[in-house]
């Protein structure tokens, strides 16, 4: 160990009085100073004035009377807008920092040496002319006509350091309203705000709202007033034969839908339209109005059914339609074919004499003392598919062929011998 | 020669000298590195520290219903716009400290971010600094915009509290400010944001906070001639400080109410009316007090009820943090307790703090002042109707704030035939009524700790004690009901000469059944008969005798080692003869 602290004897001296002088920095305890007694300046003999503007950003100046150089403890505690801060005191005239004093309100300046007050003042900062852009909110940015919703404008003129103006500023406010003559009001300022207060009028469209104060100006903003709610939604007929031959499209349309004062309601209003199957089912599709109108496009079923139709918006609810598609095909001719042992289905075609779609399903099912003992399901080609019976390994004996394509079917008796 | 021995001699003595220190330097290194590895990180660390600080920035908030502009204000408004007004006024506070505080830009606009950014860390104009707290705002809601994205108001009589410090730190002015605020803020990016703030109505006072007037308590009360009234019927307390055996310091988590039941009903088969009782600051959740700890202090002060034993409240235990940002969350917490149980009949008086003055050299002394003057103001605002103490270390502290409490409280472990002195000079300094908060002797008695009691020795500590306070007509609360298991760390550090002794303070052993002293409290017991300990007792105590035998231990030792040849002689010639 000692020959670790001390490799060289001769370092000895050295190292020891490295550890004291560690062991003597360690052992030292700051000194506390207790003692902040007044020194023997005669306090009474000090005071303070201050020469202010009262405008904000101008020069505030404090002109302290008796001797400062005497001592080095006089300060000033100043409590200003943005917070409080402390100024040694080394001259008689001194600036208060343009930073603090370019903030309006009420300025709080004690005057101490050591911790004995002097002298305390308060002075007031004002703001300047309102100039630049001038803080304004309008909400809510649009407003329903026939609710007669409510729209407030506020504005909060500042000056070029952003003080808001004293009460009682005039703020003047100019409102175009759709259809009507520019409105101009004055409002003046309370708790650092004006504000305006409008309701939505009978017609739609866009008002425009400016605010101004002396040579500060707000930009230019506006509301919308939109219509209401739809007060009525009704459906157009669809007068065709629909076929329900699953590849088409049918539209489904409103009328033009209107709010209560009679303006065609906003784009994009949401409307919802049922289509309640007669098998049960139930389909629901959302569209979005353009110019009034909503409209979905729904694809023909594949099988004969009737739906009913309607459409809601809000709490309206349009009248209810009839909507039936009839079966596509005439037919199902089923012929079977002895010699090859199959059963040929088709050709089967639709309304315009045209082959089913190819791949078109078409459900079998052969019977046996009403019993179902084979069924499936074939594709078309070209209207015809084929049912190969060999495949299908029917015992002997007599059998009900029943086939079925979109409601359509076909029945015939087939006797399998030994 | 003679004179070259005599330097290497005194070179030896230095070297030694030189290593010792420096090996305690060595082990000092050791120890702080090895706590500081053991410490863990703290809450501040963990999370982003301003922000966890900001979420324990809770100044109290009243709400004028004047009805107002525009658009009808709700219940969640004032909860999130009380929420961001305070962090602004938190961030506005920390940058008068820190001269930067990153996070304002999210409640101030652009155009105040700059300014404070400019005005706080430019050079300052003096070496004085400056420490503030918001902790009252009174908001008068003016305008709320339709689409609630504006709302303007007056925040009445906002009180901030500044600690003004010279260049070395130490406190020069403490000022409690109220003004007038006109306020307009803006919501915008999911929280409001100052947009303009102008101040008027500065009134500036020093400290003390508030001149608190001492009401007459309607449950327990200071009576004629420094007694105490309840019901207008005398009371004199008598009491114990209390925790339960397993959970000393740690009562309110676990809580085990059937245990504390029966604590209570052995209390008073012991003869006694009061317990005193620890609220940790911590523990209840610091400034959002817990609901369901709040619900254990009714449970214990209703049990006490029921047992016709009166309660006093120790609140802030473990507050060590006096500095003006934990204010706020300090008065939440203050505030929470003293409204929810104003008006139990349990409690006979709130201590406001332990011991406040053993924290005057860490946290300086003037701060702890101010923190105490403030909590007193507080604690009168929110309970009128219960008395209020401060439980002093020291007898020579306890005159501090006499005037502003119903009763003195003072802690006494010394020496017992000193007691009557000390109550003396604090009699000439208050003419307040006396209560000794604590006393007590620990009859921790080990091989390896040498001020160990006897169980003959607590008892007649106690009757020197009570001997005194009964000449003096003054109530105590002794220090313990239990010897505990286990004393945490946190209460004296985790050196077992130090837990040890704390853990056997007890009237009761850990086995439940009484020491000695149990009869010394009883009622029916002459004080002035004294205890006697036999000189056998005083003599061979477990430490003494533990000496004897480590001496007797060494001395056969360096025998053995001295006399080794001959030992291993004699040994050798035994087993040739043999």
């Amino acid at each position: 160990m000692l020959l670790w602290v001390c490799p060289h004897y001769t370092d000895m001296n050295r190292y020891l009085a490295y550890i004291f002088f560690i062991t003597f920095i360690f052992s030292c305890g700051k000194q506390e100073v207790d003692d902040l007694s007044v020194t023997d300046i005669d306090t009474s003999q000090y005071g303070f004035s201050i020469i202010e503007s009262s405008i904000a950003g101008d020069d505030v100046w404090i002109n302290i009377t008796g001797d400062v150089s005497k001592s080095n403890d006089f300060y000033f505690l100043i409590f200003h807008p943005l917070g409080r801060h402390i100024m040694d005191v080394n001259e008689n005239f001194m600036q208060i920092p343009k930073s603090w004093t370019k903030r309006s309100g009420e300025y709080d300046v004690e005057f101490y040496h050591f911790n004995q007050l002097i002298e305390k003042k308060k002075f007031q900062v004002m703001p300047r002319e309102a100039i630049g852009d001038l803080n304004s909110y309008i909400g809510p940015k649009s407003i329903i006509t026939t609710i007669n919703e409510p729209c407030m404008i506020i504005g909060i003129p500042t000056d070029t350091f952003n003080n808001p103006m004293m009460d009682g500023t005039q703020v003047a406010y100019n409102l175009q309203r759709p259809g009507l003559d520019i409105q101009n009001r004055s409002i003046s300022i309370q708790k650092l705000t004006s504000n305006y207060v409008f309701n939505a009028q009978t017609l739609n469209g866009k008002t425009l709202v400016g605010i101004n104060c002396n040579a500060s100006y707000s930009m230019e903003k506006y509301v919308d007033e939109e219509p209401g709610w739809p007060k009525q939604i009704r459906i157009s007929p669809i007068p065709k034969t629909l076929k329900a031959d699953g590849k088409q499209f049918v539209t489904i349309s409103t009328e033009q839908i209107r709010d209560a004062l009679n303006n065609i309601v906003m784009d994009g209003t949401q409307v919802t339209f049922f289509l309640l199957g007669d098998d049960g089912s139930t389909n629901q599709f959302t569209s979005l109005t353009v110019d009034g109108k909503s409209k979905i496009f729904f694809q023909h079923p594949r099988k004969t059914m009737t739906f009913q139709v309607y459409a809601v918006s809000g709490n309206i609810k349009s009248n209810t339609i009839p909507l039936a598609f009839e079966t596509n095909a005439k037919e199902v001719p089923m012929l079977l074919l002895e010699e090859d042992n199959l059963i040929r289905i088709g050709p089967i075609t639709s309304h315009l004499q045209q082959f089913i779609p190819d791949g078109s399903k078409i459900r079998y099912a052969f019977y046996q003392d009403g019993q179902i003992m084979r069924e499936g399901t074939v594709a078309t080609q070209k209207g015809m598919t084929l049912i190969r019976l060999e495949d299908l390994v029917l015992d002997p004996g007599e059998y009900i062929v029943e086939c079925e394509y979109e409601g359509n079917t076909s029945v015939m008796t087939l006797n399998i011998g030994n | 020669m003679r004179n070259r021995d005599r330097i290497l001699k005194n070179e030896s003595f230095i070297i030694v000298l030189g290593m010792i220190l420096l090996m305690l330097f060595f082990l000092w290194i050791f120890s702080r590195s090895f706590a500081y590895f053991n410490t863990g990180a703290s809450k501040e660390d963990i999370l982003n520290e301003e922000e966890y600080k900001a979420a324990y920035h809770t100044p109290s908030f009243t709400w004028a219903d004047n009805g107002n502009e525009g658009r009808e204000v709700e219940d969640y408004l004032k909860e999130i716009l009380s929420k961001d007004y305070a962090h602004a006024w938190y961030y506005w506070n920390i940058q008068h400290k820190n001269g930067f505080a990153e996070n304002s830009r999210i409640f101030y606009s652009m155009i105040y971010t700059d300014e404070f950014s400019k005005i706080f860390s430019a050079e300052p104009l003096s070496k004085k600094k400056v420490n503030r707290v918001d902790l009252e705002h009174h908001l008068d809601i003016h305008l709320y915009a339709l689409d609630g994205q504006v709302i303007s108001f007056t925040d009445s009589a906002a009180v901030i509290v500044e600690e003004i410090m010279n260049d070395e730190g130490k406190i020069i002015h403490s000022k409690k400010i109220e003004m007038t605020l006109d306020v307009v803020m803006v919501f915008q990016d999911a929280g409001w944001t100052i947009q303009h703030m102008v101040p008027r109505n500065i009134q500036d006072h020093d400290f003390p906070y508030v001149d608190a007037q001492i009401p007459q308590a309607p449950y327990y009360k200071v009576g004629a001639a420094a007694s105490y009234q309840r019901n207008q019927q005398e009371f004199r307390p008598k009491g114990i400080n209390y925790y339960p055996q397993a959970f000393p310091w740690d009562i309110w988590e676990p809580f085990p109410e059937d245990t504390i039941r029966d604590d209570l009903r052995i209390i008073k088969e012991l003869g006694m009316n009061t317990i005193r009782i620890f609220v940790g600051f911590d523990e209840f959740g610091k400034g959002y007090v817990d609901y369901e700890y709040l619900e254990k202090l009714r449970i214990l002060l209703d049990m006490a009820e029921d047992e016709d034993i009166a309660v006093i409240v120790t609140l802030f235990d473990f507050v060590g943090n006096y500095e003006l940002p934990n204010w706020p969350a300090c008065d939440r917490h203050l505030e929470t307790i003293l409204k929810k149980f104003r008006t139990h009949p349990a409690i006979f008086a709130w201590d406001i703090k332990n011991e406040p003055d053993l924290d005057f050299k860490h946290a300086q002394t003037d701060r702890v002042i101010n923190w105490l003057e403030f909590m007193l103001a507080k604690a009168r605002q929110y309970d009128p109707n219960h008395m209020i103490t401060i439980g002093w270390s020291q007898p020579e502290m306890a005159y501090l704030y006499e005037e502003r409490l119903d009763f003195v409280s003072f802690h006494y472990y010394r020496k017992s035939k000193d007691l009557a002195v000390a109550i003396q000079e604090l009699k000439q300094q208050t003419n307040k009524p006396v209560v000794l908060g604590e006393f007590g002797m620990s009859t921790y008695n080990s091989y390896l700790f040498p001020f160990g009691k006897y169980e003959e020795e607590q008892a007649q500590y106690y009757n020197e004690i009570l001997a005194v306070l009964e000449q003096d007509e003054i109530p105590f609360i002794s220090w313990t009901l239990h010897d505990f298991p286990e004393v945490p760390s946190k209460v004296v550090g985790s050196l077992p000469w130090r837990k040890n002794p704390q853990a056997h303070f007890g009237i009761l052993k850990q086995d439940g059944s009484p020491k000695l002293v149990a009869d010394v409290l009883a009622d029916s017991f002459d004080h002035s008969t004294s205890i006697q300990i036999s000189w056998i007792q005083k003599v061979l105590r477990p430490f003494h005798v533990g000496v004897l035998l480590g001496i007797i231990f060494v001395i056969v030792g360096v025998l053995l080692f001295w006399k080794r040849k001959l030992i291993i002689q004699r040994l050798n010639l035994f087993s040739s003869s043999s």
